[in-house]
């Protein structure tokens, strides 16, 4: 036997070592199927977020379209590790083990196939326009010491006249604001008197 | 080689902190919300797992009474609170804002064997004050009226002190821990009287509820009410906002009408 054939022995020995447990077992089990999370998109519109601050003549409602979530979902498929014990418990005996695990790493990571599998309702809401005034909405302001409702409809500027929130019921000092909606009222914020001025 | 056990430990104990904090880091978000005892038992369980169900926000109640339920808020450790009682200007300047849901009767609720189902307002004020401590003394048995009051936190206490006891002060028999509570009390103890709100007394049939000057809990112009307030902190967040527009939407209306209380907003 030449020194060529000889090496070339040690060489197929040690490919043949090398293609241990851990490989083999990593080719054959099927490759396992999971979902992750990719992009995330504005789906259909759900509604509106207000918003209520105070100007110099009154105040003002404004309104920014939500939309549910969309969130798009990818198939993986990727081969899993396997015979990792056999393959630690190779190393002491042939020193090879190491090699068969790092082979059979490389097959789990050249085996990722993924695939769009289209978007699907996510849990949160996102705003998916811009702010504009909100015009003719029916407001609830409601007084949370003496239970007293009103009701107002903003302008065509989205506005209130000062005067409709000036004139407080004795003993009160906040108002809560709602927003009366097709599904029912749906709260903004609270606000509450300024103190009077200290000389 | 020596080999000591403490370097292993640590990594041990290491390795058990990194998991479990990756663990918690999964967890999704609960919304922590502190809920008087009389709110709690007023709209029920099951409002809340409808709530969750329909909204898909995972809320946790803490049942306290209302003066805890606000300091509990206040001091970071719920996110929300559920309270029969208004804020103090203290509680307001802290940042904290009520929102009124609905009104309650408040019902003065008697053992089922007693045979005074109807008091004056001077009556009540006796009893709950001990100038009266015999049922006959009202025309009713001679047995000995046992009083149960829940305790001075709760909101329960504090309204009906407000509104029915005018200048006396208590003099009860037995202090219930919460308001809920003293139904069980004047449920099993014969010859007591107790207060709660409408909605829970109704739940109970084997209590009895009186009449006061003539008109019973639910008749117009019971003049003793309730109020039940959500309690938030500051700007709420839109899982706050929420659950506050769940609080008032037509369905949690229908199950305040259904359970005897009144929607303020209508």
């Amino acid at each position: 036997m030449t020194l060529k054939n000889i090496l070339m022995t040690i060489v197929a020995a040690c490919c043949l070592w090398t293609s241990g447990c851990a490989t083999v077992l990593t080719v054959a089990y099927p490759p396992v199927e999971e979902t992750r999370k990719g992009d995330v998109r504005p789906g259909a519109q759900i509604g509106h977020h207000y918003v209520i601050s105070e100007e110099k003549d009154g105040l003002l409602l404004q309104k920014e379209p939500l939309c549910a979530q969309e969130v798009q979902v990818i198939n993986v498929k990727r081969k899993q590790l396997h015979g990792v014990i056999p393959a630690v418990i190779e190393i002491p005996f042939f020193g090879l083990g190491i090699a068969d695990l790092v082979i059979a790493g490389t097959y789990t990571r050249a085996t990722i196939e993924e695939t769009d599998g289209g978007y699907v309702k996510g849990n949160q809401v996102l705003a998916c326009g811009d702010l504009a005034f909100a015009p003719n909405e029916e407001l609830i302001l409601q007084f949370p010491v003496s239970l007293e409702v009103r009701r107002v409809t903003t302008d065509e500027r989205g506005m209130i006249p000062m005067n409709v929130v000036q004139s407080f019921p004795g003993g009160e000092s906040r108002f809560n604001v709602f927003v009366k909606l097709k599904e029912g009222p749906t709260f903004v914020r609270t606000f509450e008197k300024a103190p009077p001025r200290q000389w | 080689m020596k080999f000591t056990i403490k370097p292993i430990a640590v990594m041990l104990f290491a390795a058990v902190a990194c998991l479990w904090s990756v663990q918690s880091a999964r967890a999704e978000f609960v919304l922590n919300a502190s809920c008087s005892s009389q709110i709690t038992e007023a709209f029920g369980r099951e409002a809340l797992e409808a709530f969750m169900k329909d909204s898909g926000v995972n809320v946790k109640v803490h049942v306290f009474s209302s003066e805890t339920c606000i300091d509990r808020l206040k001091n970071g450790f719920s996110n929300l609170a559920g309270s029969t009682v208004p804020l103090s200007r203290a509680d307001k300047n802290a940042g904290l804002v009520e929102i009124p849901m609905c009104k309650d009767p408040m019902s003065i609720i008697i053992h089922p064997s007693s045979k005074v189902k109807h008091l004056t307002l001077k009556q009540v004020r006796e009893i709950f004050s001990g100038h009266v401590r015999n049922w006959k003394d009202l025309g009713g048995e001679d047995l000995p009226i046992v009083v149960v009051t829940p305790s001075k936190s709760t909101g329960a206490n504090q309204n009906f002190k407000s509104m029915v006891m005018g200048p006396f002060e208590f003099k009860d028999d037995l202090t219930a821990n919460a308001a809920f509570t003293a139904v069980v009390g004047v449920k099993h103890i014969p010859g007591s009287v107790s207060f709660i709100a409408n909605s829970i007394a109704i739940q109970h049939k084997d209590v009895a509820v009186a009449s006061v000057d003539g008109r019973s809990p639910g008749d117009s112009g019971y003049p003793y009410h309730q109020v039940f307030y959500l309690v938030i902190k500051g700007e709420p967040d839109p899982m706050m906002k929420q659950v506050i527009n769940y609080m008032i939407s037509d369905k949690a209306k229908q199950r305040m009408i259904q359970r005897g209380m009144t929607p303020v907003i209508e």
